[in-house]
């Protein structure tokens, strides 16, 4: 041995040949490596396995391509008494061209220490890995939400996010986490009830709306779900809502409801329709028939006067189905928009002197029946009589028939500011307040018509003929002192 | 007769499961307990390879690849083939395979590569190919990619099979 080499206590040295055989070992050896029989000429590959495939290295290694090779912490089990693990390092030189050194250190001692360092920083490494793969995760699950996330600690103020909270609220994030989720509801006086309520939702709680305010001053109502957690602090909790915009399922239901209750009025509508109209026909259909009968049976015996007075008694039934007849026709064709406005150039005057001429009739004598117009009574205007005459005459009709004391019937005929207006006046029993707002119902007749006849159509043909003439109609009425309609129609100026 | 005795290493990241491996194989035991390698362990096994020949296997099991250790080339040098392996949970020890496969061809470009993506038990199959995308290992010393399981036993034998046939 090269007396300048000084070897520590906790390292030995062997001597090996070119094929691996021992020539020289220390004495220590066997006490470094106490589980291992190295005995001279052994083969040493096959006590320290951790050199098969070093045949290269020991050839560069003897012919000074390298100057040494080092094979660190090689752990052995069967070398260490016991659970125990021993780890070497070898160092290999050479020594001639024909001798290699191996130097063998035991490195239990730092090589364990080592362990429990990496064991640790690896541990550390592997659960910060875990837990940044499972915040990310979690951060991705959140954010591909639909619904909006908000999670608030017990007093409401906001924690967390998501990016669907931020989108409904119009408000970016930096704000919504200084907010408490109550300055997001809409009714700020109500903020604390409905806290409650949410934070009061079981398990099988339906989810409560809250209408709630965005950024952009906007309501929109939201279908929040509330869980209560308990968080990292014992007997604290935080609460997690899952919210949902109804907006627009809220108008839709509003939308259906009220689809709904036009089709109940409508269907009501039939139905009062049907009722009154069968009633309308079943009495003067049963008088009829009755007529009929008496006539039958006793007509020849009857003086002809009595015959005459049952005869005109059908005709009277006949004519007043046929009126009532004409007057659902005319209201079926308004409906399906089959009555249309057709006007031509026509003498306004002397139509609606021909109007007031076929009423007289009708009056009696304690009726004047009165033309009033400012109007050339030559001139022509672009009118469609057949709707016009609808218009005034259930107007006139009514004007003679509400007032059974009698007085003044007036039509009143000029022309303001491209209008055509129309005013029939009457001093009869007029219209009680609460009948006015569904005066042009259909069938709707008010309260004080005693047993004066009539179908309740009237007014509703007269409206719908106006409005289909681009015009409007009013009214202003007084019970027991008369009424004035008042209808206005847009001037048509004649085609050049 | 005496078996022909072949060097092999596993080599990959930190608690991919390299030792895991060779208990499986060698020991066919499996602990969820993690410890950590330091230097380099050898374990033993004669297999019987297809041709009836047996083969006596010496496993060098590294310690892992951190930020703060490379793997030691003087632990490669002499290996006929390199177990390279990567935890399929996490996807930088997948991409990392390259650089270890380099490692391994420059000390010993005539040996042979196996890739073992483990802990396949933990992947659903339908993310696999997506996986296998960031593999970018790849040359003629390649033999073949295995996803495995050290808890399932799933491959483990295969994968050193197919390493020790191509001796």
């Amino acid at each position: 041995m090269n007396p300048s080499i000084i070897i520590p206590s906790h390292t030995a040295y062997l001597i090996i040949d070119t094929n691996f055989r021992v020539v020289q070992y220390a004495p220590q050896l066997p006490d470094l490596l106490p589980g291992c029989a190295i005995r001279l000429h052994d083969d040493l590959r096959e006590h320290l396995q951790e050199l098969v495939g070093l045949e290269t290295v020991i050839a560069q290694l003897l012919t000074g391509q390298c100057e040494h090779f080092l094979i660190e912490e090689v752990q052995h089990s069967e070398f260490a008494k016991g659970d125990q693990v021993q780890y070497i390092t070898l160092r290999l030189e050479p020594k001639s061209d024909q001798e290699i050194w191996i130097f063998v250190e035991d490195v239990t001692e730092t090589a364990v220490l080592r362990q429990a360092l990496v064991q640790r920083v690896n541990e550390t490494e592997l659960l910060l890995n875990a837990l940044k793969t499972t915040a990310s995760y979690n951060k991705r699950i959140m954010a591909s939400m639909q619904e909006a996330l908000l999670i608030t600690n017990s007093a409401g103020f906001i924690k967390t996010i998501n990016q669907a909270a931020c989108e409904l609220f119009g408000y970016d994030e930096a704000f919504l986490l200084n907010c408490n989720i109550a300055d997001l509801f809409w009714a700020q006086n109500q903020a604390q009830s409905y806290l409650e309520v949410l934070w009061n939702q079981s398990d099988e709680a339906i989810a409560t709306e809250v209408p709630c305010r965005t950024q952009a001053g906007e309501q929109v109502i939201i279908e929040f779900s509330t869980t209560k957690v308990q968080s990292q602090v014992e007997k604290v909790s935080t609460f997690v809502y899952v919210g949902r915009d109804i907006t627009a399922r809220k108008d839709l239901e509003r939308e259906r409801e009220k689809a709904l209750a036009k089709e109940k009025e409508l269907s009501d509508l039939k139905s009062r329709f049907l009722a009154m109209t069968s009633h309308e026909f079943k009495n003067p259909l049963s008088t009829i028939l009755m007529s009929v009968e008496l006539l039958e049976e006793f007509g020849e015996d009857w003086p002809p006067e009595k015959r005459d007075k049952y005869l005109k008694r059908i005709k009277q039934c006949t004519t007043n189905m046929n009126t009532l007849l004409e007057d659902i026709l005319l209201i079926g064709r308004a409906d399906v928009q089959k009555l249309v406005f057709d006007p031509s150039p026509t003498c306004l005057m002397a139509f609606c002197q021909e109007l007031i001429d076929e009423f007289k009739p009708l009056c009696q004598a304690k009726h004047q029946l009165i033309l009033e117009s400012d109007l050339a009574p030559q001139a022509n205007y672009v009118i469609d009589t057949k709707l016009l005459r609808h218009v005034l005459s259930n107007l006139l009709s009514n004007a003679i028939k509400y007032s059974p004391e009698g007085g003044s019937i007036q039509l009143k005929v000029n022309c303001q500011n491209q209008q055509f207006l129309f005013h029939v006046t009457d001093q009869g029993i007029g219209i009680p307040p609460e009948d006015q707002p569904r005066l042009f119902d259909y069938f709707h007749r008010s309260r004080n018509v005693s047993d004066i006849a009539g179908t309740g159509l009237g007014l509703s043909i007269a409206k719908r003929a106006t409005e289909l003439q681009g015009g409007s109609i009013s009214f202003t009425t007084q019970v027991d002192r008369g009424t004035t309609f008042s209808v206005s129609i847009p001037v048509i100026e004649p085609e050049e | 007769m005496s078996a022909v005795t072949k060097k092999i290493c596993m080599v990959g990241d930190f608690g991919v499961g390299k030792t895991s491996l060779i208990r499986r194989f060698v020991e066919r035991q499996f602990s969820d307990r993690y410890l950590s390698t330091v230097g380099v362990k050898i374990s033993r096994k004669t297999v019987t390879l297809a041709n009836d020949q047996p083969l006596k296997l010496l496993i060098w099991d590294l310690e892992g690849k951190t930020k703060f250790k490379a793997i030691a080339p003087t632990y490669l040098q002499g290996s006929s083939g390199v177990l390279l392996v990567a935890d399929a949970t996490r996807t930088e020890t997948i991409q990392g395979l390259t650089q270890h496969m380099q490692d391994f061809l420059t000390v010993n470009p005539q040996g042979y590569i196996a890739v073992a993506l483990n802990k396949a038990d933990l992947i659903d199959s339908d993310a696999r190919p997506v996986l296998e995308k960031h593999l970018t290992a790849a040359g003629d010393r390649m033999l073949a990619t295995h996803w495995t399981s050290a808890k399932t036993g799933q491959n483990v034998d295969l994968l050193f099979e197919t390493l020790a046939n191509a001796f």
